[in-house]
């Protein structure tokens, strides 16, 4: 019993966890705590978010400068947030970013600028580092997309380059919306396959 | 932290959401899952990688297929450089891509009328099939093949002939539509520039 009161008191004050070990909750409790000094903390946030509200932005703007805008955008009012404890519900930090980005998107589209106020109020100040991103052997794509049969080449390069909806694409090649996403089911199976991408079960 | 996925969204799922063919209370569903979990997220972005890579090559031309008209009309709207032919049935027209060429296009006539699978066969100098492109997308409206060809393609480094046959497949049997030969020089002659 001595012995383990005489190990407690020369125990040292336990350091702050890995911010990748955190959880949501654990995250914005330690950005709050850091009170705009924890740089880890707030690199943890635009590494979990950056590329996910990158994506969201892709998806929903279907253009890689203004999906980098947007990135950037959110993470400032994230992290501005988090900083203040505005966050009323920290383990739901990944719906609120969620929010954050859709709020924007609507603005957008309204053409309410919020970008250039956020950069102003907070500067450089924020860690808002670019992540790289997912590397790709092109000259193995290459290799792979030659193998596919041609409506399934002709389906992904209307869907990815062209930019198509199924109905259109159905239209070009005489056949229905439903049998487009058939085709394009088939083309990226192949596609993963070939690129040795994991299975995934869902 | 990372936190192991007990209901991975599966990949036909991810790409419906991708390209917009999901209810958008699911594609709601879909996003809301993907911010909340990183083995997902992951796997739209190696899905939106793959994409950009589609797009790349063939924004670059590096392919050999049968296109639409459409697909041609947006390379070259992106500034593509391209050389198109028309070479009529039977005939061997003089084909020569130049050093700037980014991508040869052949216009291959065809009556396409009661057609429902046209294959497009390459073939060598005997006109035996090397290799068959089946089921390949048509034009009925214009009643041609578009075939386009990567200009970085070995065969167009030294003099060659591209030999094509179209055929129409019915029920297992073949029917002839038409035969076609470019004869390449990478020297040249010039052909028709741009769309």
């Amino acid at each position: 019993m001595f012995g383990a009161a005489y190990t407690v008191a020369m125990i040292e004050p336990e350091p702050a966890a890995p911010a990748r070990a955190l959880s949501d909750g654990g995250l914005v409790a330690r950005v709050l705590a850091g009170g705009g000094s924890d740089r880890e903390g707030e690199e943890e946030v635009c590494r979990r978010f950056g590329p996910r509200i990158r994506l969201y932005g892709l998806r929903h703007l279907r253009d890689e400068a203004a999906a980098a805008d947007l990135r950037q955008e959110v993470l400032l009012t994230v992290l501005g947030r988090l900083r203040a404890g505005a966050l009323r519900e920290p383990d739901r930090l990944a719906s609120y970013v969620l929010g954050a980005c859709r709020l924007a998107v609507t603005d957008r589209r309204r053409g309410v600028a919020r970008r250039e106020a956020l950069l102003e109020r907070f500067g450089e100040d924020l860690a808002v580092a670019a992540p790289a991103p997912p590397r790709l052997d092109e000259e193995r794509l290459d290799r792979c997309l030659d193998g596919l049969p041609p409506r399934e080449r002709a389906v992904l390069q209307f869907t990815f380059y062209a930019g198509r909806a199924s109905d259109e694409i159905a239209v070009e090649l005489e056949t229905t919306a439903g049998n487009v996403r058939v085709v394009r089911h088939r083309a990226l199976g192949h596609l993963r396959a070939c690129m040795g991408a994991e299975e995934v079960v869902p | 932290m990372i936190v192991t996925c007990t209901a991975p969204i599966g990949p036909d799922t991810l790409l419906d959401y991708w390209t917009e063919d999901l209810p958008a209370a699911r594609a709601g569903e879909v996003e809301e899952h993907v911010f909340a979990c990183e083995g997902c997220a992951t796997r739209l972005a190696e899905l939106e990688t793959l994409a950009s890579g589609v797009r790349r090559l063939t924004a670059a031309g590096r392919f050999r297929a049968a296109v639409t008209p459409s697909v041609v009309d947006l390379l070259a709207a992106g500034g593509l450089r391209i050389r198109t032919y028309r070479p009529r049935h039977g005939e061997t027209i003089p084909c020569g891509a130049a050093p700037e060429d980014q991508l040869l296009v052949a216009r291959f006539p065809a009556a396409l009328a009661g057609v429902s699978r046209l294959d497009l066969s390459l073939c060598d100098e005997r006109w035996a099939e090397r290799q068959r492109l089946e089921d390949v997308p048509v034009d009925r409206r214009r009643e041609e093949v578009v075939f386009a060809e990567r200009v970085d393609s070995p065969e167009l480094r030294v003099a060659s002939v591209l030999r094509v046959r179209l055929l129409a497949v019915e029920r297992g049997m073949e029917r002839e539509l038409g035969r076609f030969a470019l004869a390449h020089d990478p020297r040249g002659p010039p052909g028709t520039f741009a769309e």
